[in-house]
């Protein structure tokens, strides 16, 4: 065909096959009016529109590709089927994996039945399998349920191999049943509630499995109804490599078996493997089973990629990983909300998050299919995103386009979906009240649910797979929405107000705190309006928009708003309510940057007090609270308990977090600081370059926490006389501060000042004078020639021109310090008392290893 | 290996994308490393778990592509190779199979139903690329949007990737090819 022709061809047929098949008739008669060989050869195409070759389906080759590609029916001749394995006549061969064969096996004595026997196929060390296979013989022999296929027997064939006899079962992988089937929702619920009873029945046996997944799940019919039936009960615990659930490894470092069922625990080998790693697997089944798809994908199974994903990564929400196809939207639909919830209660990282037992999994899932609300909430950290946004600004304003898009979209939805769960709560609670209050809290659950529904296509649409490579900035992307939520939600106050606080903290999160202060007097205004002024929600809104004018650097403003959310919520929720103590925490930090230090102590302990009675120690509201406080208290010069409250926030951090974790990281840089503080140098070296070895692994190099981290970890060598090192660190500090901080940041002066330090050890004593200087007028320009960190910087010049040997021009220096301290500070305050000593006598200000006061005027991470 | 691939990769793209002598000679590279992958894949894969082709390109290209030295689109262009790579592998063996049927050689025994299956597709498979020899012709790159989606497993945004071209083009492109393929393959 020639090409003019065939490319009319085509462009007809892709315009017909979108009209509805009455429209097609009319159409063609248009367009190929007087050419009839033309309609004739459309005509002939269309209908394969419908109705394509099964070859071209999704998947159809892939198992071919494999097969082929990895030589099984070529070349690879059948292993020989012995005839006994043990006491055991094989008749067949079932099937063939990784582990091992398969065989279908029979008993004549004492009673006649076929089994299944799976003979191992590793090097393994078969009597160890069997001996532990044995200590937990009599606990399996107590399973007995319609759901279980029963582990018979165990041994080592001939050659001394071990092998597994099992109850024979006759059926297809659950997912796969589903998929013939084509179950509805409620249908896959009620099959995996089956599931989840044989489950519960061998945990309450003091069985888990530590294997599931679908090729373990056979779904089979008795008496015309499905039974799912898990095999492989004991086998996974009898061959794990060490029987103390270590991965399994080949030499290049890849996982045997696969890892997508399993759990973070599993992954990471720390044995601690209970019956919540069971609730995990199932969780992986049921967002497969939902979606068709894995909450995760591997692209290798390199064991560390893995254990990185597993550790890191969050799963997507069911709702969101629908795969594209007919029927998505409703399914994504369906799936939205509660079952959301249920499956990503299932799949949190920390085994004590998910939930406590099989029952409770499968009830919850009871709850929904009779439609009453779940008991799963979204992840809890949203009441916490003002902290996040204060954690993470430096990340934030640093970071590439897409993590901003993620950082928005998680702080949004985390803010909303706390919301909601709080609803949600309600709504549960009020289920036994009086029917006009549960149906108001119901009211109320529907607006939170919708307005993350709202939320959620406001990202997928913008995300960059649907907008085929437009680039949208964060700014356009919020802008868009601020936009249509204003034109769609008119007359809607209650979804409105709610949307547009949502979105205002999403400005904020981004740096973007004068809008995000706009958009929040705008949330304000219409919540006060539809609320009236004193409603818990006015109080939320105003607690997000101190967070906003802290960030355009309106403290006075931040400080008048945070008093206000706290009186509101203090009324509402009560002072012992966390969200509460987040608002009373956003007015602490306001008042310490207006130097008020009593009273942002005093409101920081009153937030630390309400999370240690609400969620106890070991949570890490209470560990960021305590941090809070100890910054305080360190900028009051209360250095002694500052160090033991950082040294007790760092132990929470790190019970709360295993392994790296960037909240452990900011603990260990701070307590190293501290440590300083109290010149105890060993220690706080070690802590120090803990934090940045921290950082480096979970950020990469030279990102800007490491760049923090690196700054305390220098200002400790400078301070041990370790003058090169330190000089060598501050400068690639330096570099990484010029490329991603905003040239007008106050860590730029920090860190000349600490480079000019370091110059000076090293008898630079120009270079010294000249950073010094330049430091300090870089901190007089941005924070004014009052702040605190303006007298360290004049009070580190002095200490270069006492090395310059200027003892007058020095103790002018030491001199405006000592004013500007006086402003903020009682006469008590270590950094007074080293002023007045270094005006009385510069030589006190010189600088020498580990024997300077060193009160810190160093860049560390802000405190939250 | 790696080292070897890298540099024809580069030389690849150095001579233009279709320059037929490279294309054959990464062929010739990546045949022997993917089946050897697909061997150690095998191994470790459990029963009830097929080899993801995807995975397997990934991979392969992890193996033989030294990530340090080669720009984004070399990936591209590695993952249209390695998607003729499966198509050529699979129809060889497909041609092979039924020369050996032909010439009555020995029954063979298989140790899984699915292989059954996959010998009757054999034909199916033949068929499709001669249709798509046939289609390529007329629409070059609608035949390679097939190539990519049916032989490697990709999905249509990284086909548009590959191709540089929108997702909506690739749609469009996947459902021209449809008709087209499955009118020839019906009349077959």
């Amino acid at each position: 065909m020639d090409p003019d022709r065939y490319e009319r061809v085509k462009r007809l047929l892709l315009a017909a096959r979108e009209l509805p098949p009455a429209a097609r008739a009319t159409f063609l008669d248009r367009e190929c009016a007087g050419d009839d060989d033309l309609r004739r050869e459309i005509e002939s195409l269309l209908p394969h529109d419908s109705e394509s070759p099964s070859i071209l389906e999704d998947g159809a080759l892939e198992r071919d590709i494999g097969d082929v590609l990895a030589g099984v029916p070529e070349g690879i001749v059948p292993p020989a089927i012995p005839e006994h394995i043990g006491p055991w006549q094989i008749v067949g061969i079932l099937g063939e994996g990784g582990m091992g064969v398969v065989y279908r096996a029979r008993q004549e004595t004492p009673i006649r039945r076929e089994v299944a026997l799976k003979l191992i196929r590793r090097g393994l060390d078969t009597d160890r399998v069997v001996a532990r296979f044995e200590s937990e013989r009599r606990a399996l022999a107590r399973m007995e349920h319609p759901g279980i296929a029963r582990v018979l027997d165990a041994g080592a064939d001939a050659a001394g191999r071990p092998y597994f006899v099992m109850e024979a079962v006759d059926g297809a992988p659950i997912t796969e049943y589903c998929r013939n089937e084509a179950l509805a929702v409620e249908e896959r619920l009620e099959l995996f509630r089956l599931v989840c009873d044989a489950v519960s029945h061998a945990h309450r046996r003091g069985i888990i499995h530590r294997d599931l997944k679908p090729s373990n799940i056979l779904v089979t019919q008795a008496d015309g109804r499905a039974q799912p039936k898990i095999i492989d009960f004991g086998i996974a615990k009898a061959t794990s490599e060490s029987g103390t659930d270590e991965p399994a490894l080949t030499q290049e470092g890849h996982m045997i078996g696969t890892p997508e069922y399993m759990s973070p625990e599993q992954a990471d080998g720390s044995g601690n493997v209970d019956t919540r790693t069971d609730i995990y697997s199932l969780g992986v089944l049921l967002f497969e089973l939902l979606t068709g798809v894995l909450p995760y994908r591997f692209e290798t199974h390199r064991y560390l990629e893995i254990r990185r994903v597993l550790r890191e990564e969050f799963p997507r929400r069911p709702s969101l990983a629908v795969p594209e196809g007919p029927g998505a939207e409703r399914l994504a639909r369906r799936l939205a909300g509660d079952l959301d919830n249920v499956v990503l209660k299932a799949l949190r990282k920390e085994p004590d998050r998910r939930y406590g037992s099989v029952d409770a999994f499968a009830e919850d899932l009871r709850r929904h299919l009779e439609g009453h609300p779940v008991t799963a909430r979204p992840d809890t950290f949203g009441y916490r995103a003002g902290k996040f946004i204060r954690r993470h600004r430096l990340a934030v304003g640093a970071a590439s386009l897409l993590f901003v898009t993620l950082a928005v979209f998680t702080v949004a939805l985390a803010r909303i979906s706390a919301e909601a769960s709080r609803e949600r709560d309600r709504a549960l609670a009020a289920e036994e009240l009086a029917r006009e209050e549960a149906g108001r809290a119901q009211r109320e659950a529907e607006t939170a649910s919708r307005v993350s529904e709202l939320l959620e296509n406001l990202f997928v649409e913008a995300s960059p797979t649907e907008t085929s490579g437009e680039n949208v900035t964060v700014r356009e992307l919020l802008d868009r929405g601020t936009e249509r939520v204003e034109e769609d939600l008119q007359g809607e106050p209650d979804v409105l107000g709610r949307m547009l606080t949502v979105l205002g903290s999403a400005y904020n999160a981004v740096d973007q705190n004068e809008r995000a202060a706009e958009v929040l007097r705008e949330a304000l205004r219409i919540r006060e309006q539809s609320l009236g002024p004193d409603h818990a929600d006015v109080g939320r809104t105003l607690a997000a928009l101190a967070n906003a004018l802290h960030g355009v650097g309106d403290y006075e403003g931040a400080k008048q708003v945070a008093e206000r959310s706290v009186s509101i919520l203090d009324a509402t929720l009560g002072p012992g309510d966390v969200e509460t103590a987040d608002a009373r925490g956003g007015l602490a930090v306001n008042l310490q940057a207006l130097g008020d230090l009593a009273g942002a102590e005093e409101n920081f302990r009153r937030a630390s007090e309400v999370f240690l009675a609400v969620n106890g120690e070991e949570n890490d509201d209470y560990a960021w609270s305590l941090m809070s406080l100890a910054y305080v208290l360190s900028a009051e010069g209360e250095y002694s308990e500052s160090q033991e409250l950082y040294e007790k926030a760092l132990a929470i951090q790190e019970r709360v977090h295993a392994g790296p974790h960037s909240d452990v990281a900011i603990a260990l840089t701070h307590l190293a600081m501290a440590r300083g503080r109290m010149h105890r140098w060993a220690e706080a070296e070690s802590l120090a370059q803990r934090s940045v070895d921290m950082f480096r692994q979970i950020y990469g190099e030279d990102t800007p926490s490491v760049s923090l981290a690196r700054h305390n970890l220098a200002v400790v060598q400078l301070e041990t006389g370790h003058y090169a090192e330190a000089k060598a660190e501050f400068e690639r500090v330096l570099a990484s501060n010029r490329k991603d901080l905003p040239p007008d940041h106050p860590y730029l002066g920090y860190t000349l000042g600490s480079l000019s330090l370091a110059e000076l050890g090293l008898g630079h004593d120009e270079r010294a004078e000249s950073l010094a200087r330049e430091s300090l007028a870089h901190l007089r320009r941005v924070l004014g020639d009052d702040h605190p960190r303006t007298a360290a910087a004049w009070f580190r010049l002095g200490r270069v021109l006492v090395g310059r040997n200027r003892p007058d021009d020095a103790r002018r220096a030491f001199r405006e310090a000592d004013r500007i301290y006086a402003l903020h500070y009682p006469e008590s305050h270590p950094k007074r008392q080293e002023a007045h000593a270094a005006v009385e006598d510069p030589e006190s200000g010189r600088l020498r290893a580990s024997a300077s006061p060193s009160t810190g005027d160093w860049a560390t991470p802000e405190g939250p | 290996m790696s080292e070897d691939f890298t540099r024809t990769l580069r030389a690849m793209q150095a001579a233009g994308e279709d320059a037929p002598a490279v294309t054959e000679k990464l062929l010739g590279l990546l045949y022997p490393e993917l089946h050897r992958l697909a061997e150690s894949l095998m191994r470790r894969e459990r029963s009830g778990h097929t080899l993801q082709p995807t995975a397997l390109v990934h991979e392969a290209y992890l193996k033989l592509v030294d990530d340090t030295r080669v720009e984004w689109q070399d990936r591209a262009h590695f993952l249209g190779i390695a998607a003729r790579a499966m198509r050529q592998i699979l129809v060889d063996h497909a041609r092979k199979h039924q020369a050996a049927k032909r010439g009555g050689g020995m029954q063979r025994v298989t140790l899984d139903e699915s292989f059954g299956e996959a010998a009757g597709r054999e034909f199916e498979v033949l068929a499709l690329n001669e249709a798509l020899e046939k289609f390529a012709r007329v629409d070059e790159r609608a035949a390679r949007v097939v190539e990519l989606k049916v032989f490697a497993g990709m999905k249509i945004a990284e086909i548009a990737h590959v191709l540089d071209v929108s997702k909506r083009t690739v749609d469009g492109d996947w459902a021209m090819a449809r008709m087209w393929l499955g009118r020839e393959l019906g009349e077959n």
